[in-house]
């Protein structure tokens, strides 16, 4: 150890030296230590997708050419080919905006989300256009699972079938994804969502994310969230569940339609940044995250810290 | 030739520190893709099998061609051509089907789901694009009062789609509200067609729900709009509505 921290300090660990050590780990029967690589964790999203199972027509003022599932997919597959750990992510309000919904009721878009390999959806008002039983009678054809976090499904169909989160371990990185949903009084009709309570999105994301750090000790957690990005009243919105709360990495949005140009950034309650990304309505864009992780017990301030970046360097 | 020395060095530290711990965040990267095919030059196959299907029974029906169109029709506040179309076609219907003549139309900004619709052909699917919701016609007697506070909540909201009803938004709220050139009196009843959404509370419109008679008239707003647009085409006529100054706004 005394020659390694050597090395170390004169920092001649070459880029070469440590490409041949990882080849000669990655075969070697120590395989098994292949924890200590790197890892790179791909989020790929979208939000409020509302049913444009096709581009926008070619006479489209703002849209022309733009969308489609079937581009879409080709990109995920394309991005999958190169990436080992990606997770698929959408933010709600799935149904509603076509022919296709009105006609299909939902049966294609859940068919292709699955077909994408979607992991995670939460759920928009609009999902609830054709009520309770409108998203269980397509669920038959989704092979992605739903979170929402702040809204009680006891005494509706739906309980069993919506969890608060998931946990998602990706090559050894623990995700816990949750999910928090708007106020649906108001804005669905009261027959559509019938005995579903709205419960406070921030109350329900500090808890959630608070068992998901310490109970699961997930390495990133993320938020699914149609709560709308940002509002010119108090209205609770991504905006403030940031700030309001202290173990969320990154939010990802939807409800407002909010073209992004790039994710935003909000310090938490305890000053930690957060990320807030939404990208815009009709799956038009694909959001993508790429997150880099490395064994806590590696990290640079710690003594074996330069050790593990011939790793980062080299992935 | 020293890198056998160094691997093994590398290898040994691994073993020695293999018991794994929680990970800690070290780069993030972010970036965004538009999804265009024309760029992107690919698209699924396996999609576009799961879509055929489907999208062949509607293009059966949705590519209908409705009506022609003159204008570029925008959503637009405080006031919009689109806007203009629409609420004009709900009245237009209201008109025909209540008892009485009806007054006025307020649909909701936020139930219009597309931004324009072009000059040229307007099909059927693009007026369910335009309108996807079920949402029905409702005619609501109120008095002049629920008037003024439902074209308060109008204004404040920067303008909806109107139809029969002028007004001026100032310091957001609605003011000058004339009906056929005259002022709007807070104690006479008028008749307001909507949907049934707001007339049930959506978009926090709290007002009507007491109006004193309420008219379900069993159509679609959809179909109120499809109706008015098939039958501009059916006297020859195109569509070219625009902004008539229905809803100004005084800027501060």
């Amino acid at each position: 150890m005394e020659e390694l921290q050597l090395l170390n300090r004169r920092g001649f660990i070459k880029t070469t030296a440590s490409t041949v050590a990882l080849a000669a780990l990655a075969n070697s029967p120590l395989r098994l230590l292949a924890k200590d690589e790197a890892i790179r964790i791909t989020i790929l999203h979208t939000n409020d997708w509302h049913s444009r199972i096709e581009p926008f027509a070619s006479d489209d003022k703002q849209f022309a050419g733009l969308g489609g599932a079937a581009a879409r997919s080709a990109l995920i597959k394309k991005i999958r080919s190169e990436e080992k750990n990606v997770l698929l992510l959408d933010a709600g309000d799935i149904f509603q905006g076509t022919p296709y919904f009105n006609f299909f009721e939902g049966e294609l878009e859940y068919k292709i989300m699955s077909e994408m390999g979607y992991d995670l959806a939460t759920l928009g008002n609009h999902d609830f256009d054709n009520g309770i039983e409108g998203i269980i009678n397509q669920m038959r054809y989704a092979k992605f699972e739903f979170v929402n976090a702040n809204y009680d499904f006891s005494n509706t169909l739906l309980s069993d079938k919506v969890k608060p989160y998931k946990v998602i371990n990706k090559n050894g990185v623990k995700i816990g994804v949750f999910g928090v949903g708007i106020e649906l009084k108001g804005l669905v009709p009261d027959e559509l969502y019938g005995n579903i309570k709205y419960n406070d999105p921030i109350e329900a994301a500090n808890r959630i994310s608070a068992e998901l750090k310490t109970k699961h000790k997930c390495d990133l957690v993320i938020c699914l969230s149609h709560l709308g990005y940002k509002y010119a009243n108090d209205k609770v919105s991504d905006i403030t569940l940031a700030q309001k709360t202290q173990n969320i990495d990154l939010i990802i949005g939807g409800h407002t339609h909010t073209f992004l140009p790039a994710p935003v950034k909000q310090k938490n309650l305890l000053g930690k940044e957060v990320l807030i990304n939404q990208v815009g309505w009709a799956g038009i864009n694909l959001g993508r995250i790429d997150y880099t992780f490395e064994p806590l017990k590696n990290k640079v301030s710690q003594p074996v810290a330069s050790v593990l970046e011939i790793g980062e360097r080299n992935i | 030739m020293k890198f056998p020395v160094r691997n093994f060095l590398v290898l040994l530290f691994f073993i020695v520190s293999s018991c794994s711990g929680p990970y800690y965040l070290k780069e993030t990267h972010t970036s965004q893709t538009r999804i265009k095919q024309d760029s992107l030059k690919a698209v699924d196959s396996v999609i576009v099998k799961m879509i055929a299907p489907f999208k062949q029974k509607l293009d059966a029906q949705m590519n209908e061609v409705i009506a022609v169109n003159d204008v570029d029709l925008s959503k637009e506040r405080p006031e919009g051509s689109l806007c203009n179309m629409a609420a004009d076609a709900v009245l237009a219907y209201a008109n025909k089907t209540y008892e009485r003549p009806v007054d006025f139309c307020v649909l909701n900004y936020g139930g219009l789901r597309i931004p324009s619709i072009s000059k040229g052909n307007i099909t059927l699917g693009k007026i369910y694009e335009l309108m996807p919701f079920d949402n029905q016609l409702e005619v609501v007697e109120i008095d002049g009062k629920t008037c003024k506070q439902l074209l308060d909540v109008v204004a404040k909201s920067g303008g909806w789609p109107v139809s029969g009803v002028r007004m001026n938004i100032l310091q957001s709220l609605a003011d000058s509200i004339t009906f056929k050139g005259q002022l709007l009196d807070p104690n006479k009843t008028y008749t307001l067609v909507t949907s049934d959404y707001i007339v049930n509370g959506g978009d926090n419109i709290t007002m009507l729900q007491n109006g004193k008679k309420r008219t379900p008239l069993n159509y679609k707003v959809r179909d109120a709009i499809i109706d008015y647009l098939r039958e501009l085409k059916n006297n020859n006529q195109t569509v070219n509505t625009k902004k008539d100054g229905r809803i100004t706004i005084t800027q501060p």
